[in-house]
Order: structure tokens, then C-alpha cells, then sequence
């Protein structure tokens, strides 16, 4: 009994994620070659919307166009923060375009556990007893892309991207939650790559 | 490994005329060393071992050590950087599972006092498994490596049979292929049982 009472307190894995929050990640990454030096190559185009790029088949609600509104505008405020000028149109001296994304996706787990124990992970040391129960759930995680494309460098056929950044993370039953997160992973991706930086 | 398993067998050849048995049972507590100090520093409270000796002319033991090492720390809002230009941003959750089993010999300096110490030397295998959690991802290193540790410890009488025990080892788990070495202080108390 002290033996079992001892091995429980040694359980494989202690703690973890207790909120979604926790699970949220947000990444910045520029391209090998990416040159961002010159000062005076700072206007960027932006379309006014969130391109959905998930599978067209799955059953996900529009990009809610009062969060796409709240995104758009901070990506813009963290631009001008760094010293870029958004512009309205297309061919307007752009030296930059940037686009946001969205990608939902489904994600699929079975799970098994037998045998009784704390032991669910690794049904292979619990099992033998009695057979094991599965079970299987869906869960949704969503990520938003924010890519930049270099103009001044690329071809009507070979767009030169110099840099990719998003956040990533499940998805929230509530909107708030969910606009709350992804502001906040905006702040953090232009944060995290001051080498955008036109000023 | 070959020299060790040569000293083992003289140690138990010349020792084989009196022969008494006591095994342990040990909570075991873990604090991380230099590199995987990095990867958790938090002193763990979650451990567990086993320890088998068969004792010869009351000064030597051969026997062997089982445990299970539990280590975690959660890493908030930690950067990281990848290939220069990636970087990362969020929350760790750090685990190490490790599980030496050894052969290991041990000396005992002064076998009948009230307090009596000794000292020692395990060598066998580990198998480890460190396993770094982001976001849904996980980041793992695992396998089997040889592992090894020196060893301090204490006994001290409670009956004919029976002795309190308190031990340090300093595990080691070399680096395999493309993964990391490990080592971390480990602090063992618990009770001895046999003859000894």
C-alpha cells in the first residue's frame, strides 16, 4: 500500500494547461534572405478582410466581420507603430502587401484506457485485466496568419515572402475570449520581430 | 561498462563466504544538474526506488536499484529562438521521466556502529524520457541510455531487522543519438529490511 501510495505520487505527468489560454502559442518568422534596412520602404497595402483558407468543406461560421474589423485595425496600429503607412488601394507605392488568414481546424482524438489506475496514457502498463474502454473526441483549434510580402522584390509570378506570423491556439466557446487572445498574440508577433522596425 | 562488470564479479568472488540480504524501499527526491538544471531547475518531490544487496564479509554488496524519477516545471511565457529567424512565444510544460535500473556495489565503512555509513557505485540502463509541451506540440527525448551513479549513504538501527536509510546519488544518463545528457542529484530516504 505505501509502495502504490508512493508510485501514485510519482505520476508521469504532474500538472499542465489548466485554461485554454494556456495551450496558445504565437510564432514570428523571417525569411532567410528578408532585408527590411531601407527606411523609405515603408507603405503597405492591406486588403479589408480575413481569408478563410481552411477546408471548404468543414462546418465553420464566417470570419465574424466585427473581429476581422478589431484585427485588421490592430495589425494596422502595430504597422505605424513600427513606421509603415497603410494605404487605401493597390498601386499606390506600395512597397509591401500584407495579408491576413485564418485556418480552422478539426482535430480528432481515440484514447484508451484499461485496467483501472492512473495509468490512461499508457494503456500498454495498466491493460491486461479486463479490455480497454476508448473513447474519441473532436477538438478546434484556430490559427490566424499574418503574411508580408516584399513587392519591391517580387515577380508577377514569384511573390518574395519575407515574413510569417500567427497565433495559434484552441478555439473558445466565447467571442470575447477569442478576440482577446488574438489582439494580444498581435502585440506579441510584432514584438517579437523588431527587426521590421522602419523608424 | 566492461571493467565494471570485471570489478563487480572480483568483489563478489572474493566476498562469497558470509552472505546476508536487505532490500530498501525509498522515496526518492530529484534536483536537477548543469544542463538539465536549464531545462527544470524545481526540486521534485516525486520519486520512488527500489534497492536489493546481498552483503558479503559485512563490508561489500552487490545488488541492484530501481527507480522512478518524476521532474516537471512549467515554463510561463517563455521565448524561443529556432534557426535564427523562428521565433516562439508561450507556455512550457517540462516533464522528465527517468527510470535507472542498476547493478551496483557498494562499501561499508564501519558496518556495526549506531550510525553506520557507506558508500557506492550503480551502472546499468536508463530510460528517460524528457518531454517539453507547447501549444499542442511536444518536443520529446526519449530512450534508453546508460546511466550511472556514485553514491553516499547512511543506516542507522531501529531493530535486529530493520534500519532507517538515507542515501545521495548523483544520476547520470548519457546522451544517445540525437538527444541530450541528463543528470541530477538524487536524495533517497526510506527503510531497510534483512539480515545485514
Amino acid at each position: 500500500m505505501a509502495f502504490g501510495a508512493i508510485a501514485l505520487m510519482a505520476s508521469c505527468y504532474p500538472g499542465g494547461p489548466s485554461y485554454i489560454e494556456d495551450y496558445d502559442i504565437t510564432f514570428a518568422t523571417k525569411a532567410d534572405d528578408a532585408d527590411f534596412s531601407d527606411k523609405s520602404a515603408n507603405v503597405f497595402f492591406m486588403p479589408n478582410e480575413i481569408f478563410d483558407i481552411g477546408d471548404t468543406n468543414q462546418n465553420v461560421d464566417p470570419v465574424n466581420p466585427i473581429f476581422a474589423a478589431k484585427v485588421l485595425a490592430r495589425i494596422e496600429a502595430q504597422m505605424a507603430e513600427y513606421g509603415y503607412t497603410r494605404v487605401a488601394d493597390t498601386s499606390m507605392g506600395e512597397n509591401y502587401g500584407v495579408a491576413v488568414q485564418r485556418l480552422i481546424s478539426d482535430n480528432w482524438v481515440t484514447y484508451y484506457w484499461g485496467g483501472g489506475g492512473y495509468c490512461g496514457w499508457y494503456p500498454y502498463w495498466c491493460g491486461g485485466y479486463y479490455p480497454p474502454t476508448g473513447s474519441t473526441y473532436n477538438y478546434q483549434t484556430g490559427t490566424l496568419y499574418v503574411t508580408m510580402i516584399d513587392l519591391d522584390n517580387s515577380t508577377p509570378t514569384l511573390p518574395f515572402f519575407v515574413w510569417d506570423a500567427g497565433i495559434n491556439g484552441l478555439l473558445s466557446s466565447t467571442q470575447s475570449n477569442t478576440e482577446a487572445r488574438a489582439l494580444n498574440g498581435i502585440n506579441k508577433m510584432f514584438e517579437l520581430s523588431p527587426y521590421l522596425k522602419k523608424n | 561498462m566492461k571493467k565494471i562488470i570485471i570489478a563487480l564479479l572480483v568483489v563478489f568472488s572474493f566476498g562469497a563466504q558470509a552472505q546476508d540480504y536487505f532490500w530498501s524501499l525509498t522515496w526518492d527526491q530529484s534536483l536537477p544538474m548543469g544542463s538539465t538544471a536549464d531545462k527544470i531547475s524545481a526540486y521534485s518531490v516525486r520519486g520512488v526506488g527500489i534497492d536489493n544487496r546481498w552483503v558479503y564479509n559485512e563490508k561489500y554488496s552487490l545488488g541492484f536499484y530501481m527507480g522512478w524519477h518524476t521532474m516537471y516545471e512549467a515554463k510561463e511565457n517563455e521565448t524561443s529562438v529556432i534557426n535564427n529567424n523562428t521565433t516562439i512565444y508561450g507556455t512550457q510544460y517540462r516533464y522528465i521521466n527517468s527510470i535507472p535500473l542498476a547493478l551496483n556495489a557498494h562499501y561499508y565503512f564501519n558496518p556495526h556502529a549506531k550510525v553506520s555509513f557507506y558508500a557506492g557505485l550503480g551502472a546499468g540502463g536508463t530510460w528517460l524520457n524528457y518531454r517539453n509541451e507547447v501549444n499542442l506540440w511536444a518536443i520529446v527525448d526519449k530512450g534508453w541510455r546508460f546511466g550511472w551513479y556514485p553514491e553516499v549513504g547512511v543506516h542507522v538501527p531501529l531493530n535486529r531487522t530493520t534500519k532507517l536509510m538515507a542515501a545521495a546519488k548523483y544520476q547520470n544518463a548519457t546522451a544517445r543519438k540525437g538527444g541530450d545528457s541528463y543528470s541530477y542529484l538524487n536524495f533517497n530516504f526510506g527503510l531497510s529490511w534483512g539480515f545485514f
